[in-house]
C-alpha cells in the first residue's frame, strides 16, 4: 500500500483513471519519500495528461493531501458517524474473552459531510461489486449501518458478534439482527464474551478452547497451534524459487531474493536498506514514534493536543550531538542517502547513542489543517519521512511490509535557521 | 477526624500518555464554572488553562537513565499557603473534605495565591482573569446521578494504567492511605510545611535475580544440540537385577 502513488504513476500493474484516497495523508506523513511523491501526484505523461487523471480525497480536515485533489469529499469526524471495531479487523478483545465495539453518531453531520464509509458503500453498490449486489441485480445494502448488520463473512458471522439472531438473543454466531445497532447502543457500545476460566489458558492447545473456537467460527480447525521453528510454509516458497517445486513460481527478478530470505529456519541479516547503505557514511539509525497523547488522532486536529505537542525535535544522545558540534535546542541537519532535513535538536540521555528519533506527523505544511501559516507545526515541526525510501527493494522480504525504521542517517550542525525543506502556504478553502 | 480527599499518583506506573490532562480539560471546560479558555488555539504559540499537566524529564546519564512522567496539579495542602494571602476570601479550604477551591465570583485575579503556592499549581485564566486550579472534580465526586463507581475525578477515570488513586487520606483504611503506607508514598517539598494532601509513589525497581545455574540446561550437560549418547547394550540395567 505504501507504493500506491508510485505504482499509479508508473502504471504498475496498469494505468488508472481515478484514485480515491481516504484515511491517509499520502502527500505528507502517510508516505515515505514525501517530496517525490508530491511531485508524482502532479506528474504528467508524454501525452501531456496527468498520470493520475482524477484524484478524489475524503478528509474531515484541509490536509496536505486535500490540496492535490480534483474532488474533495468532506468526511465527518468520528462523532458524526457509525463505526465498528469489528472481530473481522483488529478487535478490542480482552484476555478473558473476545470483545468488539461500535461508535454511534452523537451529533448530526455538518453541512454536506458524509462518512467515508458511506462513500465506499455507495461506490461498491453502483459499480455492482458482487458482495454488494443481490442475485436479481439489485442493491444489497442501503448504507453503512445496514452493511454492518447484514453483511456475513461466513453464514452467521458478521462484523459484530454481539446480539445476533433475529431477536438479538444469540452471541458470536447467528443470523443478522435488524436491531443490532440499538442493542449495542443500549450496552455502552461494547460486547464482550467472557470465557469460563478453564478455556482462558494455554489456548494454543487447550482442547476445550479449540472445540469452542471452532463451534463459534473463530477458527476453522481445532488442531493445536504450534510455533514452527522450521517453517514448512516458508520452505515451499524457497523450493519454488529454486525451481524444485511445481506450481506457482516467483517472478524471475525476485527469484534470488525469495530463495535467500524464505529460509525455513530463522537467520540474522541486516535490513535490506542497511545492506545497501554505506554505514560508515551514515552511521546512525533513525526512527519515529507517534506521541501517546496523539496516538489515535492521526487524522484529526485538536486545540488541546497541539498545546501538548505543538512541534517536534530530533532527539539525539547528548554525546553524539556534542561530537557533531550540535548544541541542545540548535538547528541541525539530518541526512540519509535519500534526502536531508533541517530541524531542531534536543539532547537526550534516554536514547541510545547510535540512534536518533522524533515524534511523527507533528510537522505540517503552512496553512494546512486549518492552522495559521505561522503555526509552530509549520515553523518548527518537521517530518522524517523525507529521509525514507519507498523502494520495494527495501521492504521486508517476507511480508513486503514497509521498512519505516531501517533508514540510516548522519547529522551535522546547521549554519542557517528554520525548517527545511520549506513548503508554500496552502490557501484556505471556503468552508 | 475530618476528611481529606486527595490523589495518590504512582510515578512507577505513569507512562505519560496525557489522558488525565485531556480528560481533566474536557470535564472542567464543560463544567458549571465556565470554560477553561484557550489562547491562539489554531495559531502560533497556542496556550490555555489546564488544571493538570504532565512534565516529562530525564534523570541520569545514558545508559543509566530514566524518563519520568510527572503529573502536576493542585496538591490540596492541609495547610495551604494560597488561602490566607487571598484578600477577598475567594481561596478557601473546605472543612468537610479538605478540597481547596477558588470562588470565581470573589476572585479579582490579583495573583497573590499563585505567588504563595510553592508548587506552581495555579493558573490565571487569560480570558476570565480569575485564578483556576484543580477542584478534585468537586462537581463529579458528589453527583448522586452518577453510578457510584464513577464518582471520581475525571483524571482517575481516564488513567489507562491505574496510576491515579483517589480517596480520603485521613481514613487509614482507604485505598489511598494504604498506597501511601505500603508503597513509600511521599509529599512534594515537605520543607515548606504545607502538608500536601496529594502524594506520589516513587519509581521502584523490580529485580528478578537470575543465577548462572538457571541459565544452564540440566538435561544438556554436554551443551550440544542432539541426543545424549546411549549406554552400550552390555551395560547393566535394572532389568538385570530385578524380576518384577
Amino acid at each position: 500500500m505504501h507504493n500506491v502513488i508510485t505504482n499509479a504513476v508508473r502504471g504498475d500493474p496498469y494505468q488508472i483513471d481515478t484514485l480515491l484516497i481516504f484515511m491517509a495523508n499520502m502527500a505528507w506523513n502517510s508516505t515515505m519519500n514525501t517530496m517525490q511523491v508530491r511531485e508524482k501526484l502532479n506528474a504528467k505523461g508524454e501525452d501531456g495528461n496527468y498520470r493520475i487523471p482524477f484524484l478524489v480525497v475524503c478528509d474531515a480536515f484541509q490536509s496536505e493531501m486535500v490540496a492535490f485533489a480534483d474532488l474533495v469529499l468532506p468526511d465527518t469526524t468520528y462523532l458524526e458517524r457509525h463505526d465498528a471495531m469489528s472481530m473481522l479487523d483488529r478487535p478490542i478483545s480482552e484476555y478473558d474473552g473476545p470483545a468488539d465495539s461500535v461508535r454511534v453518531p452523537v451529533v448530526e453531520p455538518t453541512g454536506n459531510c458524509k462518512p467515508f464509509q458511506e462513500v465506499l458503500i455507495e461506490l461498491a453498490s453502483r459499480l455492482k461489486f458482487p458482495a454488494f449486489t443481490a442475485e436479481d441485480g439489485s442493491r444489497k445494502f442501503k448504507d453503512y449501518p445496514d452493511f454492518v448488520v447484514n453483511y456475513q463473512a461466513q453464514p452467521g458471522i458478521g462484523f459484530l458478534m454481539g446480539w445476533r439472531g433475529k431477536d438479538g438473543s444469540q452471541h458470536l454466531r447467528g443470523e443478522p439482527n435488524p436491531n443490532q445497532w440499538e442493542m449495542y447502543a443500549k450496552n455502552n457500545c461494547v460486547f464482550q464474551h467472557h470465557l469460563p476460566p478453564a478455556l482462558q489458558y494455554m489456548r494454543n492447545w487447550n482442547q476445550g478452547y479449540m472445540d469452542w473456537a471452532q463451534q463459534v467460527g473463530l477458527r476453522r480447525d481445532r488442531d493445536p497451534i504450534v510455533i514452527h521453528l522450521y517453517s514448512e510454509f516458508l520452505q515451499r516458497f524457497r523450493l519454488a524459487a529454486q525451481g524444485r517445486h511445481k506450481g506457482k513460481q516467483p517472478p524471475q527478478r525476485l527469484r534470488e531474493r525469495v530463495a535467500t530470505y524464505f529460509d525455513p529456519l530463522p537467520f540474522f541479516y541486516a535490513p535490506l536498506e542497511q545492506q545497501a547503505t554505506d554505514t560508515q557514511k551514515y552511521p546512525l539509525n533513525a526512527v519515529t514514534q507517534r506521541p501517546m497523547a496523539m496516538y489515535h488522532s492521526w487524522d484529526s486536529q485538536n486545540a488541546w493536543l497541539r498545546q501538548i505537542h505543538t512541534h517536534n525535535f530530533l532527539f539525539v544522545n547528548s554525546r553524539t550531538a556534542l561530537a557533531a558540534g550540535i548544541a541542545d535546542g540548535a538547528w541541525m541537519w539530518v541526512e540519509s542517502p535519500w534526502g536531508k532535513v533541517r530541524c531542531l535538536c534536543r539532547h537526550s540521555e534516554a536514547v541510545e547513542p547510535g540512534t536518533v528519533w522524533t515524534w511523527n506527523a507533528i510537522g505540517k505544511q503552512p496553512g494546512a489543517w486549518g492552522l495559521a501559516p505561522a503555526a509552530n507545526e509549520a515553523r518548527k515541526g518537521f517530518l522524517l519521512n523525507h529521509l525514507i525510501s519507498d523502494s520495494p527493494a527495501h521492504s521486508d522480504p517476507i511480508t513486503g511490509q514497509a521498512g519505516w525504521y531501517d533508514v540510516r542517517v548522519r547529522i551535522y550542525a546547521a549554519a542557517e535557521q528554520g525548517v527545511s525543506p520549506e513548503f508554500p502556504a496552502l490557501q484556505k478553502v471556503p468552508a | 477526624m475530618s476528611k481529606q480527599l486527595a490523589l495518590v499518583i504512582d510515578l512507577n506506573v505513569c507512562v505519560g500518555c496525557h489522558a488525565c490532562v485531556t480528560s481533566c480539560k474536557q470535564w472542567n471546560t464543560f463544567g458549571e464554572a465556565g470554560p477553561l479558555s484557550d489562547q491562539n488555539p489554531y495559531g502560533a504559540e497556542p496556550s490555555g488553562t489546564f488544571f493538570n499537566r504532565v512534565q516529562t524529564f530525564e534523570v541520569g546519564e545514558y545508559p543509566h537513565t530514566e524518563t519520568v512522567h510527572f503529573p502536576k496539579s493542585c496538591l490540596h495542602c492541609e495547610d495551604p499557603p494560597c488561602v490566607p494571602v487571598c484578600p477577598t476570601g475567594a481561596s478557601t479550604k473546605r472543612a468537610e473534605d479538605g478540597i481547596v477551591l477558588v470562588d470565581y465570583d470573589k476572585c479579582i485575579g490579583c495573583n497573590y495565591c499563585s505567588w504563595a503556592c510553592p508548587y506552581g499549581a495555579r493558573e490565571l485564566d487569560q480570558q476570565q482573569k480569575v485564578m483556576k486550579k484543580c477542584t478534585l472534580c468537586v462537581d463529579r465526586i458528589y453527583d448522586a446521578t452518577l453510578p457510584e463507581a464513577e464518582r471520581k475525578p475525571a483524571c482517575v477515570m481516564a488513567c489507562p494504567t491505574s496510576a491515579r488513586v483517589f480517596g480520603d487520606i485521613h481514613d487509614p483504611e482507604s485505598e489511598a492511605s494504604r498506597a501511601i503506607r505500603d508503597s513509600g508514598g511521599y509529599a512534594l517539598m515537605p520543607e515548606w510545611g504545607t502538608q500536601p494532601a496529594n502524594h506520589y509513589l516513587p519509581r521502584r525497581k523490580t529485580l528478578k535475580p537470575i543465577h548462572p545455574d538457571e541459565l544452564e540446561r540440566h538435561d544438556n550437560p554436554l551443551k550440544v544440540d542432539g541426543k545424549l549418547p546411549r549406554p552400550a547394550s552390555a551395560e547393566p540395567a535394572l532389568d538385570d537385577v530385578t524380576s518384577w
